[in-house]
């Protein structure tokens, strides 16, 4: 039979808007307890409690201490949930609460939730499959093998806020939150949904520090080095993990508008820059920055000069803050930008890392006041850029770039603007 | 002037057949590709057999020392993609990386690295334990380990939704061409045989012990698979400038999510897929002509599946709705994958792969799943279903290019 | 097995209790699980529980007999 004419697809690009923000950081819990901390400079990490670290030269993480999700999300159906699974659901939970969204019958078709994970839960994985080979295939425990799935997590959040209209995780490494943020704004621009909950989440456990620590990428994994996380400090030697997630809703401007909702910002742009040659590890000249950055203003339309400052990615490795100091430094000069590296107070928090920054520059631009870098006290020549040392300040923001670099390969960036929408 | 996508390559690693020719020669045979399980002890399982690759050499898709940095998944995918790129006929050095996409789907994605690095923990304990394995493991290694392995910088991704995510890269690379964000993309799934799949489907009682019937009355379950789907994606007025072979074209595709129960699926989820997809292309449901079904073998999955499409198709009889997974078992993150290269292929040569070892008809599942042999028909429009635990459904719309 | 006695109801009635969220006073004897909120996945963890906590091994096809307390001792007492 005669094929039919395909439909038009209206496909051209809707302004979206970040309208509820949530997230759970070692911190703060909630937006408010996170913004403050932010602005104080309060640092997140101390001796890791979850497990135990005593072959280990490296002890300290972005822990967050008595993390009680029931207190969030209530007491029932929360038993064979992982950390990482509890995370996600409470920061989307506050997200979606701050939002002033309610999810009904009427419009969950249209609503969506995306998750950027790499690792979902490596503990469930592997303590399910530790559990099998130990005492055999018939003593797992059937419910936790649904935790296995790095999709987990966010079927999840579907589940318990009954959103029907997709579910999707995206992996991609140190990446993987803005890249998520990128494949929910593609799903409004396709019309699948009108509002997608988007974000973070990376639990602290014992597969994943240990692994960054025979990597060698821990601070004090290499020889008897302090301990410490300080971006762009010439005495850094090395990560320091931490955990946490953070959501936002996101929605078309329209209907942000037609629900009166609150508008903490616009994202323009989206930036991203792969480079083979930094699979596995940080190179100083990696051309995957430079795309990133460049991509993203472009993308934006506006100038580098229109950008107020930069949520960096910086996290105490040697090479990596290098490379991200070198790639900011090339497109905004030296020391003409603001670059503050949240990580030195959560931690390297790996998958939700670019959701963690975007949070900190969503209420930096808020509150038009600059989070600091932390632990600063000796510069780097390799690193000649303004990284807000140790005390914050106020700047007038209109613009910001949100880096989400790393090793694995991939290197993403966002563009914000907080003006007048 | 509405960008169209056409499919220009297709690569496949199965456990029936590596390479298009040799998988579609076995789905037309019915040719299964269960057998005994040797890539993980079975000694105390009670289960011994699934769909394993016997016959995967990685050097002949790449050099042995490149072999060694990447785990299976990323063998299989590297080898897809390979056989994609070749078939497609492009010099990917002509391509502008700006443009370019590798985006994959997976379940477990490098999983026997961590499977090792648990064995050794558990038997051996931590000291044992090497850094070589780490780096292999995260998921997103799948689609990053492609670009590596061909030296390109492109947009890369993976997006692990487990048993519907070939579909899902499918769609995506869909989206980003419909959206003029890029020309050439690299789609589909992977997924090896895993030790916690088997352990893991054993433990919910829905596998099977001896093979895969899929809408048979008394199918025991599923089986687990293993192996990798590539497609080439590419916009229309690019791929007949450079003469390219077009074997289908992409209509449209749903996403639909249940929000119901992680491993139990659910009518209204799929008939919302199903019918979202069918808006999603601008067709009817009566224009449909194929279906290949998600079709696990388990109770739950298939009656669901065949309720929900009498439900959207109206209870259609000549519609036929064949499962794959009856010969190479689930492969996972590469099954719909997989399937969509099926139904490429049973629209290019006008044939129904069919559903094999069906003995018993279910008069809970109304449908005609072309039992046992392979049925001549014009296709002009195939659906393909996916459906995975946590509820996220994907059904991908493929249909014969007309010029 | 003596799984008339107290001591094995009583802990077949905690772990019973724990696996449905419910209170193990809820749990009478005759009580149907699915009555007291369980789902198939829990009625799946409570076999594999029975199961570790009195080292037996419980096959598939007496799954769909579990359906309260009282069949569960049942089950013990056949071992």
């Amino acid at each position: 039979m005669a094929h039919q004419k395909i439909q038009h697809k209206d496909v051209r690009n809707n302004r979206i808007v970040i309208t509820g923000i949530g997230v759970v950081s070692s911190i703060g819990i909630g937006k408010e307890d996170f913004w403050q901390a932010l602005k104080q400079g309060k640092s997140g990490i101390k001796p890791v409690t979850l497990f135990d670290t005593s072959s280990m030269q490296s002890k300290l993480a972005g822990e967050i201490a008595d993390f009680k999700a029931e207190e969030i999300l209530g007491e029932k159906g929360l038993r064979n949930l992982d950390r990482a699974t509890k995370l996600a659901l409470c920061a989307s939970e506050l997200a979606l609460h701050d939002s002033e969204l309610k999810i009904t019958e009427q419009n969950t078709d249209h609503i969506g939730v995306v998750l950027g994970s790499t690792m979902g839960s490596v503990r469930s994985i592997s303590e399910f499959d530790k559990e099998g080979i130990m005492n055999g295939p018939r003593s797992v425990n059937p419910a936790l093998f649904s935790n296995t799935v790095i999709n987990s997590p966010a079927s999840q959040i579907s589940i318990r806020l009954q959103i029907k209209g997709l579910s999707a995780t995206i992996s991609s490494g140190f990446s993987s939150a803005l890249d998520a943020v990128k494949y929910a704004i593609d799903c409004i621009n396709s019309n699948k949904s009108s509002a997608v909950l988007v974000g973070g989440a990376e639990e602290l456990c014992e597969q994943t520090f240990k692994g960054f620590y025979k990597l060698k990428l821990l601070s004090a994994s290499r020889k008897n080095d302090k301990e410490m996380i300080c971006p762009f400090d010439v005495r850094r030697n090395g990560m320091i993990l931490g955990e946490g997630a953070a959501f936002f809703l996101i929605e078309k401007l329209s209907s942000a508008i037609n629900r009166k909702a609150p508008i903490y910002a616009e994202i323009i742009g989206y930036g991203t820059g792969f480079d083979y040659k930094s699979v596995n590890r940080y190179r100083f000249d990696s051309c995957g920055p430079d795309k990133s950055i460049k991509s993203a203003i472009t993308s934006a339309k506006i100038n580098f000069s229109d950008v107020s400052f930069v949520a960096s990615s910086a996290n105490s490795d040697v090479k990596g803050d290098a490379m991200e100091a070198n790639a900011v430094k090339k497109f905004f000069g030296v020391k003409k930008i603001a670059v503050p590296a949240i990580k030195s107070m959560i931690g390297e928090t790996f998958s939700a890392s670019g959701a963690m920054q975007l949070a900190a520059a969503v209420l930096m631009m808020k509150n038009q006041f600059l989070a600091p870098t932390i632990n600063y006290d000796y510069a780097d020549e390799q690193c000649p850029i303004d990284c807000v040392p140790n005390e914050g300040r106020p700047l007038k923001i209109n613009y910001s770039l949100v880096n989400a670099f790393g090793l694995t390969g991939q290197h993403s960036s966002l563009v914000l603007s907080g003006g007048r929408i | 002037m509405a960008r169209r996508i056409v499919v220009t390559g297709i690569g496949v690693v199965s456990s029936i057949g590596i390479g298009k020719e040799n998988f579609w020669n076995s789905l037309i045979n019915g040719k299964s590709g269960i057998s005994d399980v040797s890539l993980i002890d079975v000694a105390n399982f009670k289960q011994k057999r699934g769909g394993e690759i016997k016959d995967f050499n990685p050097v002949l898709y790449m050099k042995e020392n490149e072999a060694k940095k990447y785990g299976r998944a990323s063998q299989f995918g590297i080898a897809a993609a390979r056989l994609a790129i070749n078939d497609s006929k492009v010099m990917l050095s002509q391509l502008d990386s700006d443009r370019l996409a590798i985006i994959m789907g997976t379940t477990m994605a490098n999983i026997r690295e961590l499977e090792l690095i648990d064995e050794i923990w558990t038997r051996k304990g931590e000291d044992f334990l090497k850094s070589d394995p780490i780096p292999k493991y995260p998921s997103h290694s799948l689609a990053f380990s492609i670009a590596q392995e061909l030296k390109i910088n492109p947009f890369c991704m993976v997006i692990p939704t487990a048993c519907s995510a070939g579909n899902y890269s499918i769609g995506y690379g869909y989206d980003l061409i419909k959206s003029n964000q890029a020309e050439y993309v690299i789609c589909g799934g992977a997924d090896p045989f895993s030790r916690i799949t088997f352990t893991g489907f054993g433990s919910l009682f829905a596998m099977a012990s001896e093979k895969c019937q899929p809408f048979d009355k008394n199918r025991k379950g599923m089986m687990v698979g293993e192996g990798a789907g590539v497609l080439i994606l590419e916009e229309l007025t690019q791929a007949v400038r450079r003469k390219a072979y077009i074997y289908a074209e992409i209509l449209g595709y749903g996403l639909s999510c249940d929000a119901s129960h992680m491993t139990l699926p659910s009518i209204e989820g799929i008939v919302k897929v199903l019918r979202r997809a069918l808006i999603s292309s601008g067709i009817k449901n009566s224009d449909v002509d194929y279906i290949s079904a998600h079709g696990t073998g388990t109770k739950a999955n298939d009656v669901a599946e065949s309720k929900a499409i009498n439900v959207v198709f109206d209870g259609r009889k000549n519609l036929p709705v064949s499962s794959i997974k009856s010969m190479l078992g689930h492969t996972m993150g590469a099954a719909s994958a997989m399937e969509a290269i099926a139904c490429v292929l049973a629209i290019k040569h006008s044939i129904i792969p069919p559903t094999i070892n069906f003995e018993t008809s279910d008069e809970e599942c109304e449908i005609d799943c072309v039992p046992n042999r392979a049925r001549q028909k014009k296709i002009q429009i195939a659906l393909n279903n996916s459906f995975a635990f946590g509820g996220n459904n994907a059904c991908t719309v493929f249909s014969k290019y007309l010029s | 097995m003596k799984a008339n006695s107290e001591t094995v109801i009583e802990e077949v009635r905690q772990l019973v209790a724990k696996i449905i969220e419910t209170n193990p006073a809820k749990v009478d004897l005759d009580a149907r699980f699915e009555d007291l909120g369980a789902d198939s996945m829990m009625m799946l963890e409570i076999l594999v529980a029975v199961e570790k906590k009195f080292k037996i091994e419980i096959p598939e096809s007496d799954l769909p007999k579990m359906t309260s307390l009282k069949e569960i001792i049942n089950i013990l007492n056949s071992r």
